[in-house]
């Protein structure tokens, strides 16, 4: 594997590394979402987070990496059954769904050399399997062929993957924070996916010209040694590794106090977005946000914060209204927190 | 687009030829520095001599020849999959390469890569990003190193262009077809100037000021892309290798502007940079940091004055033809259309999975399906297979059979043909365009692509094939101009040709002709009310002997007996936009995309 660009190394793009920061401490969140013009980092950005995972505790030669201390049902079935879990230490996995991958390998299905050896109907875990517990990437998401988009639709909405193909009969936890970034101009997203993201952005190269040399000449840089220029950045990996790290240990417990909930519902109610969902993940991307800054309790500001990223691909669609969709809800934003 | 036979080109001036053969080769020279680092390269060019004799110089300058790959390499050949004969010998899945990773360190020339279908060029596009293939297929998953350097043949003729995408992956661009033969000459730079220069590169920095002056004119060419301007810098530490000049110098920095960032510039630069880049309007995020916008106006201000620094610099003359060049590919990249995009990617269907089949009836057979059906059987049907000469390969047996499936999906492309002459525009245009949004929306809800079609002066244009991306329609729209006369004659011919492409896909074409009637150039071009109009009804009953459902939209202040009787020629719904509410002109359309 080749040395990936750091994180921390990554000018500029201050939303997009927040979100997926965001996303990384509550993986309830839903996953990001990043559409922007060519040449903007974002496939640089998503690569780069991989590195900065924390590492999490899974059951040893799992591979659907279950978590030892989940309840029994959260569990693929070998682990239900077992009496005693192994544990071992693993990075969060960062499984990249290429374009031109087929059913077989994004599902899993039967594998050929054990049943033709053995004749032996076992279950050859896909892409899904693998990414449980950490993060799909798709690159040109909105590229992906319909009939990969109708299986992660089911899959990454019940946290749930279920093979029935080949007289297979399995079915195992995937839950996975699904990250897509793709150009607009080369084709929509179908809604239907577009709402299984929890956080969307939408990212421009910085204009002003400082900035683009800085980028130029960290790239510059990094290409001409990749492994010594990576060394310069270890120190920031590593405090942002560990920021990540101790928010995903509190998030859990910081306080939504009733203001921030209100404040939520309402603007939810104003921009009309459909169901729940939108309020649910507005609370929890405060409340991640407020976990990363290290405060126990979420305020107006994250919400603030957040909101634009949480709403924007939520309202109605009017789909010839792309850029009011931003102006609508900092209208909204505006109205309901200023 | 006039209609022109755009292949023969008229050929440039003895001496600019020769120039212009001087940065092909220079070009050549760079790619083989450079490799990967740069990308590749796009060559514009008609295939002949010219191209021929280029192509052999990058091979002598790389050494190793450069691989041809069509365009319509599928994805399994492109990703690679599973290598059937040898995973049957070894009875478990074994990948085979795909040419990409086969490509690997080397120059790939892509033929005809203006007609890329638009699902094989994230391929390439990611391929030319990470340096690897990653695959997930037919039960196997791998990486690959294939770091490639792509030699675009763009033998594109007037809108027809590379996916942009693929474009902005490659750093370099050059132009042949205007270069007369007798104008190649022998090489200017051997084997050894290449191999010296690779050696020097990493070792070349580029000084801040020259960076910082990189990025001002890439931004004064409305270049923004951060990938861009990393090819700009490395491309310019290639050229400051070979000339053995400084990067500052004119001797590096006009080859750069001509071979890099003109052919992809957006605009050209102005002595009075614009206070803001036209994209920024639409971007509202901006506003909320007032005083990171005062900056940045600040720092606009400063760069101004290095913009105009960077201009003084060119002669005049050569500023000159760089603005008729980059004109003319500024054209073909505003419509970056495919006509392959849409011709093949409907033809195949999309692939939904597998069924039974059999294989004399010609489907295509799934292997690692079929694979994968009979494996269970195998120790059973070893066992009860009685004949003497026991097998050792695989029993498959008819039933195991798996065949492809696919979905040819009726899709419908709607044409839209807008009127942009005086006449309309004076009148309606803003109207018109605000009914074509909200019949745009509708199309949006049915996955009703939609293409774009404006006449005005003595021309016809498709501004837009069909697309199924509103963002792109919408903008497309919007910066429609209006005035001129109104070529009905080229406009009818040009949706009838249109269509019949689509029709040709296995799509269902229908049209929306937003008009007055009021048709005034004939179809020579001349301007006489009588002509037009005669022309134009004969063109309208060709169009109706299609039958190809169609709507006229009425744009006159009011109902024009000339949008009537052009309706009536054309066999189409008339609907006078007056009476067209939103509503009513919806429920018209889709009577169409229904049908």
């Amino acid at each position: 594997m080749t040395v990936a660009y750091p994180f921390t190394a990554i000018v500029g793009q201050d939303d997009m590394k927040l979100a997926l920061s965001i996303a990384a401490v509550d993986p309830s969140i839903g996953g990001v979402l990043v559409f922007g013009e060519r040449g903007t980092g974002k496939s640089t950005t998503i690569r780069a987070l991989a590195q900065l995972l924390p590492k999490i505790d899974a059951v040893k030669d799992c591979p659907y990496n279950c978590n030892p201390e989940a309840p029994k049902q959260g569990l693929c079935s070998r682990c239900q059954s077992a009496d005693a879990l192994k544990t071992r230490k693993i990075a969060i996995p960062v499984v990249d769904l290429p374009l031109g991958a087929t059913e077989d390998r994004v599902l899993g299905a039967l594998d050929i050399e054990k049943a033709i050896h053995n004749g032996e109907k076992a279950f050859q875990p896909g892409l899904l399997a693998a990414a449980n517990r950490g993060f799909l990437y798709i690159d040109e998401v909105n590229l992906l062929e319909d009939h990969i988009v109708d299986a992660l639709l089911d899959v990454a909405a019940s946290g749930v993957n279920v093979v029935e193909r080949e007289g297979l009969s399995v079915r195992h936890p995937a839950r996975f924070v699904l990250v897509g970034s793709g150009n607009p101009e080369e084709g929509e997203l179908r809604p239907q996916l577009l709402d299984r993201f929890g956080l969307s952005l939408d990212v421009r190269t910085p204009r002003d010209i400082p900035t683009r040399v800085e980028i130029i000449k960290l790239r510059d840089a990094f290409d001409h040694d990749p492994e010594g220029f990576s060394k310069r950045f270890a120190r920031k990996e590593g405090a942002l590794r560990r920021k990540i790290d101790a928010a995903r240990e509190v998030v859990e417990s910081v306080d939504v106090p009733s203001n921030v909930l209100e404040k939520a519902a309402e603007l939810c109610l104003q921009l009309g977005t459909d169901g729940l969902r939108g309020e649910l993940t507005l609370i929890r991307s405060a409340r991640a946000l407020a976990a990363l800054e290290g405060k126990d309790a979420a305020t107006l500001q994250h919400l603030k914060y957040v909101a634009l990223f949480v709403l924007r691909h939520r309202l109605r669609r009017d789909p010839m209204d792309e850029s009011s969709a931003d102006a609508r809800v900092e209208r909204a934003i505006e109205a309901a927190l200023a | 687009m006039p209609a022109s036979n755009a292949l023969s080109k008229p050929l440039l001036p003895e001496a600019e030829a020769a120039n212009a053969w001087h940065d092909a080769e220079l070009a050549a020279a760079l790619v083989a520095v450079l490799r990967h680092k740069a990308g590749g390269i796009r060559v514009c060019a008609q295939p002949g001599p010219v191209r021929d004799y280029w192509l052999a110089l990058l091979d002598s300058f790389t050494e190793t020849p450069a691989r041809r790959v069509p365009s319509n390499t599928p994805t399994e050949r492109l990703l690679g999959g599973m290598d059937i004969t040898e995973s049957m010998r070894h009875g478990k899945p074994v990948l085979a390469q795909g040419v990409l990773a086969e490509c690997h360190q080397r120059v790939v020339a892509l033929s005809m890569a203006e007609r890329l279908p638009k699902e094989f060029t994230g391929h390439w596009c990611a391929a030319l990003d990470t340096g690897e293939v990653h695959i997930a297929r037919d039960g196997i998953s791998h990486t690959s190193p294939a770091s490639i350097t792509v030699i675009a043949l763009d033998e594109g003729i007037d809108e027809e262009s590379p996916p942009a995408g693929l474009i902005e992956r490659l750093g370099l661009s050059i132009a042949l077809d205007e270069i007369s033969i007798r104008c190649v000459d022998d090489s200017r730079y051997a084997r050894s100037d290449i191999v010296s220069a690779q050696s020097r590169l990493s070792h070349t920095s580029v000084p801040d000021e020259d960076l910082t002056r990189l990025a001002e004119l890439a931004a004064s060419m409305g270049i923004h892309s951060s990938r861009t301007l990393k090819f700009t810098v490395d491309i310019a530490k290639a050229l400051s290798l070979l000339s053995g000049k400084p990067v500052s110098d004119e001797a590096v920095m006009h080859p750069l502007i001509r071979l890099v960032l003109l052919p992809i510039a957006q605009q050209l630069p102005t002595p009075q940079a614009e206070p803001q880049p036209p994209e920024q309007s639409d971007d509202n995020r901006e506003d909320i940091d007032v005083p990171e916008q005062q900056t940045q106006q600040k720092e606009e201000q400063d760069h101004e004055d290095l913009v105009q620094a960077a201009m003084a610099e060119l002669p005049e003359d050569l500023l000159a033809i760089l603005l008729k060049r980059a004109e003319k590919s500024r054209q073909r990249q505003s419509k970056s259309g495919n006509a392959g995009e849409f011709a093949q990617d409907k033809q195949r269907g999309r692939p939904v999975g597998v069924r039974r089949g059999d294989v004399k009836r010609g489907h295509r057979i799934d292997i690692p399906a079929t694979l994968r059906c009979a494996a269970p059987f195998q120790t059973a049907r070893a066992m009860w297979d009685t004949s003497d000469k026991k097998k050792t390969s695989l029993y498959i047996e008819p039933s195991d059979i798996r065949v492809k499936r696919f979905e040819q999906r009726k899709s419908s492309v709607m044409i839209f043909a807008v009127d942009a002459s005086g006449s309309s525009a004076h009148q309606r245009m803003s109207e018109a365009k605000g009914a074509i949004e909200l019949l745009l929306a509708d199309c949006y809800s049915h996955r009703t692509e939609v293409a774009l079609i404006a006449f005005k002066g003595d021309t016809a244009e498709i501004l837009l094939p069909p697309t199924r991306s509103l963002v792109r329609a919408k903008r497309t729209l919007a910066q429609l101009p209006g005035g001129g006369g109104t070529p009905m004659a080229a406009a009818l011919q040009a949706t009838h040709e249109l269509a019949r492409s689509v029709s040709a896909t296995g799509a269902t074409p229908s049209y929306v002709l937003l008009t007055d009637g009021a048709a005034n150039v004939a179809r020579d071009g001349t301007k006489s009310r009588a002509a037009g109009t005669e022309d134009a009804l004969s063109a309208a009953k060709l169009l109706a002997n299609t039958k190809i459902k169609g709507v006229l939209v009425d744009t006159a202040v009011r109902p024009s007996p000339r949008a009537r009787e052009l309706s009536t020629a054309l066999d189409a719904t008339y609907l006078p936009l007056p009476n067209a509410s939103a509503h009513s002109l919806n429920t018209s359309i889709r009577t169409l995309s229904v049908g």
